[in-house]
């Protein structure tokens, strides 16, 4: 059998039918080089993915939230500019309401420390929140149903009202075998970093780092932190972590395991 | 409230990540993403009213998505801009995200994906960046089987060449 460019490539994919596969299996069997090929092949779509999912971690631009937000009614009005009034009368969907943060901080449980980090530039319009070890995330929490089955790198609307959007970015390993994922809780007007590992059938958080604002009085608008410092984040990973971060496969794998390893 | 309006803009919302990643695969940086996210958004949302229903959503905005970018690098072009969206210098954010991918690969990957053509690098990003199978992805694009087959096979032999060859006996340790 002649192993053609395509027929390698749709192999990567699992895109040929079983006879095919079982083929190309017997030759890889007996080529190294072919072997080491589809190594470099699977390699390379692994970085080139990790790569384009960096951007996931970054907080989704308030400009856009607000656009989005501001639909329908944003294009109803026939005046070039729109007087956004100091006051919103309703709910608005991207609520990323300080509530819903400190919300989760307190299903988190008891014994929490807020500490504004140093790195905090503008304490008048935003405050960054880090806590270590802050509780236990069981099945009661709405949380917990993400972390146990929502893939990384896709959202997931935490209430019926929209108000966090809670996106896993990355899930790992620890030396232990213990599995940790890394998630960001996102509403309009905060957002927080985390890390927590599932430990005896309950996810333990282990670092939550936020940033959350209030409402400046002169004019209504609202400031949140254009970035996040996340080396706080970074460096629990680092501690935590054995080897490199599951790949989208053998994440869905472990999920539909219920993250029981065979 | 117009619950079609409001449906529609929600079916955008949750397309929010995957075209911001298809905004950071054409444009190779994350804030050009970002200002190109934003635009597509905003014209989308203005051009609702011409919206035909049955229309599928997804396409007609990766596809305002992809002419914007293109509008943008052209005019970039003609103000003797830089095209060269390879300045991570200024993506101090990226730091944090080390963990995944050193930066030295991330930006190796990405200055490889901006170097392949561009039919390449839109079946890259639907197929190994999203996940797409063939068949969705020829529907996606609108094109057969085969060439979907035949594209991703020259875009990852493309990469093979331009990618340092990862050291296979460390990425072989277990965990």
């Amino acid at each position: 059998m002649i192993i053609t460019d395509e027929l390698l490539s749709a192999y990567l994919d699992g895109e040929l039918s079983v006879e095919e596969i079982a083929e190309i299996a017997a030759e890889i069997e007996k080529s190294p080089e072919l072997a080491n090929r589809i190594e470099i092949m699977r390699l390379n779509d692994k970085s080139i993915a990790q790569a384009y999912h960096s951007i996931d971690s970054k907080p989704m631009p308030d400009s856009i939230m607000t656009m989005l937000e501001d639909f329908p009614e944003s294009q109803k009005k026939a005046l070039p500019f729109r007087k956004k009034s100091s006051f919103r009368t309703e709910a608005p969907i991207w609520q990323m309401a300080m509530a819903a943060t400190i919300l989760l901080f307190i299903g988190f449980g008891a014994g929490r420390t807020l500490m504004p980090a140093n790195t905090t530039k503008d304490t008048a319009s935003e405050q960054v929140i880090a806590q270590q070890n802050s509780g236990i995330i069981g099945p009661e929490n709405a949380l917990y149903a993400v972390l146990e089955n929502q893939p990384s790198a896709s959202s997931f609307a935490l209430s019926a009202n929209n108000d966090a959007i809670i996106t896993p970015s990355m899930t790992f390993r620890t030396n232990e075998n213990i599995y940790c994922r890394e998630y960001s809780v996102t509403t309009q007007k905060s957002s927080t970093q985390n890390v927590a590992c599932r430990v005896e059938n309950t996810w333990v958080v282990k670092i939550s780092v936020g940033t959350t604002g209030k409402v400046l009085p002169e004019d209504g608008t609202y400031q949140t932190a254009s970035q996040m410092d996340n080396s706080a984040i970074t460096a629990v990973i680092k501690e935590l972590m054995a080897g490199d971060a599951l790949s989208a496969d053998d994440e869905v794998k472990i999920i539909k395991q219920n993250w029981q390893q065979k | 409230m117009n619950n079609n309006a409001e449906q529609w803009r929600d079916h955008i919302v949750a397309l929010l990540p995957r075209l911001r990643r298809y905004c950071f695969s054409l444009t190779g940086s994350a804030p050009d993403a970002d200002d190109l996210l934003q635009n597509t958004i905003e014209k989308a949302l203005s051009k609702y009213d011409q919206f035909e229903q049955g229309t599928d959503l997804d396409r007609w905005m990766f596809r305002m998505c992809k002419n914007l970018w293109i509008d943008e690098w052209r005019s970039r072009r003609v103000r003797g801009d830089s095209v060269d969206p390879m300045d991570y210098k200024n993506e101090p954010w990226i730091d944090g995200e080390d963990i995944l991918v050193n930066k030295l690969k991330m930006s190796e990957v990405r200055s490889a994906m901006n170097k392949l053509q561009d039919e390449q690098r839109v079946i890259i990003f639907l197929v190994a960046i999203e996940g797409y199978s063939y068949k969705e992805a020829s529907i996606f694009l609108d094109i057969p089987l085969g060439t979907v087959m035949s594209r991703l096979a020259r875009a990852r032999k493309a990469l093979e060449q331009l990618l340092t060859p990862p050291d296979l006996d460390i990425q072989r340790n277990p965990l």
